[in-house]
């Protein structure tokens, strides 16, 4: 077996944990989604899980790329209802409505390019650039967002698991974008990973790897902390059943009196 | 719930009492606003948003706290800001 062969088959592996992973934490929070009736997390778990299917089915049977870009835009507006479900659910209907219009127009536009790229290699750089514009404004606003909330409660006495994932959020979504980056420049005509195109098995290595690492940190953001949720929360029960409305009140008059004959305004 | 928490800490700062009793003042407001059957994790932004300009500013009243509104409008927008602790921490 050749080198490269060998090589692919390593960075193979890679893809196929990212997509397993991909796919197995998309459900799990389709199902936490129905428990908890979060229903904003039915759209990220659909996304996450649609995205892993469409690419697993890809590679197994070659489906047309109009169908496989179909599941993949699907996927980019389920991130986008997910981001404004979580982070701008206060805007108007109006306002959220406009957003996801011009989402879908854009998702269709991808689409169109993405069902034409196979005839001219210009239409398969537009549809790579696309690709890369409709990737990078669903995971850089989900990472901003999330930028934004952990600058607002870093030094706050909000539980470290939390910080974390949206500290990993941040920092791992855009690292996902680089992988369309990088697709701009692979080969017209060369099928990804060809082990006998060493610049389309460079860029297919890289995608391995940015993928792997981003299904790991990715897994570890959203199953691995409820563990450690749990185990918190079972701490936490007595005290969430001691409130004492006159304790409470007492103690806040008493707070506030002190404050006030310190001379404390 | 991390929310109530994070809302407790600049309730405290602001009105000078210790977190806990912050705490504790948001929750009864919630209980005042919502009633005791609907459980905290079921509680959405538009709930917190009633509680905070509705039981909450009276509770703060009746405290005589200072400068009740500019507390309560700045407890509603780190609420808007940081609104995606309601739902991030319940998976």
């Amino acid at each position: 077996m050749a080198i490269e062969q060998i090589l692919k088959a390593c960075f193979s592996s890679l893809m196929i944990v990212f997509l397993g992973t991909l796919l197995i934490v998309g459900l799990f929070l389709i199902i936490r989604a129905y428990q908890l009736k979060a229903t904003n997390f039915y759209y990220i778990g659909l996304a996450w899980s649609t995205e892993a299917l469409a690419q697993i089915i890809n590679q197994v049977t070659s489906i047309p790329e109009s169908i496989y870009a179909i599941f993949s835009k699907l996927s980019f507006m389920l991130i986008i209802l997910f981001i404004i479900l979580t982070f701008y659910n206060h805007q108007k209907p109006k306002k959220k409505y406009y957003i996801l219009s011009i989402a879908f127009l854009l998702a269709i536009l991808a689409w169109f390019f993405a069902a034409f790229r196979t005839t001219s290699q210009v239409a398969y750089v537009i549809n790579r650039i696309f690709d890369f514009i409709i990737n990078s404004i669903a995971l850089d606003w989900l990472a901003y967002c999330c930028y934004i909330t952990y600058r607002h409660i870093k030094n706050s006495t909000i539980a470290q698991w939390v910080k974390m994932r949206y500290k990993i959020t941040f920092i791992f979504s855009p690292i996902l974008t680089l992988i369309y980056l990088i697709l701009i420049f692979h080969p017209y005509n060369v099928p990804f990973g060809d082990e006998t195109n060493t610049q389309s098995l460079i860029f297919y290595a890289l995608t391995a790897i940015i993928t792997f690492i981003y299904g790991i940190s990715f897994a570890i953001a959203w199953v691995f902390p409820r563990k450690f949720n749990r185990k918190f929360s079972k701490k936490r029960v007595k005290t969430e059943e001691e409130i004492d409305e006159d304790k409470i009140m007492d103690l806040i008059k008493n707070q506030l009196s002190t404050r006030k004959s310190n001379g404390d305004h | 719930m991390e929310i109530i928490k994070y809302l407790g800490d600049i309730l405290a700062t602001e009105i000078s009492i210790s977190p806990p009793a912050a705490r504790g003042l948001l929750k009864l407001a919630i209980k005042d606003q919502i009633g005791p059957f609907k459980k905290l994790a079921e509680i959405d932004l538009n709930d917190l948003q009633n509680v905070i300009k509705g039981s909450l500013s009276k509770r703060l009243i009746e405290l005589e706290v200072n400068d009740p509104e500019i507390i309560i409008d700045l407890i509603e927008n780190e609420l808007i800001l940081n609104q995606s602790l309601i739902t991030i921490t319940k998976i």
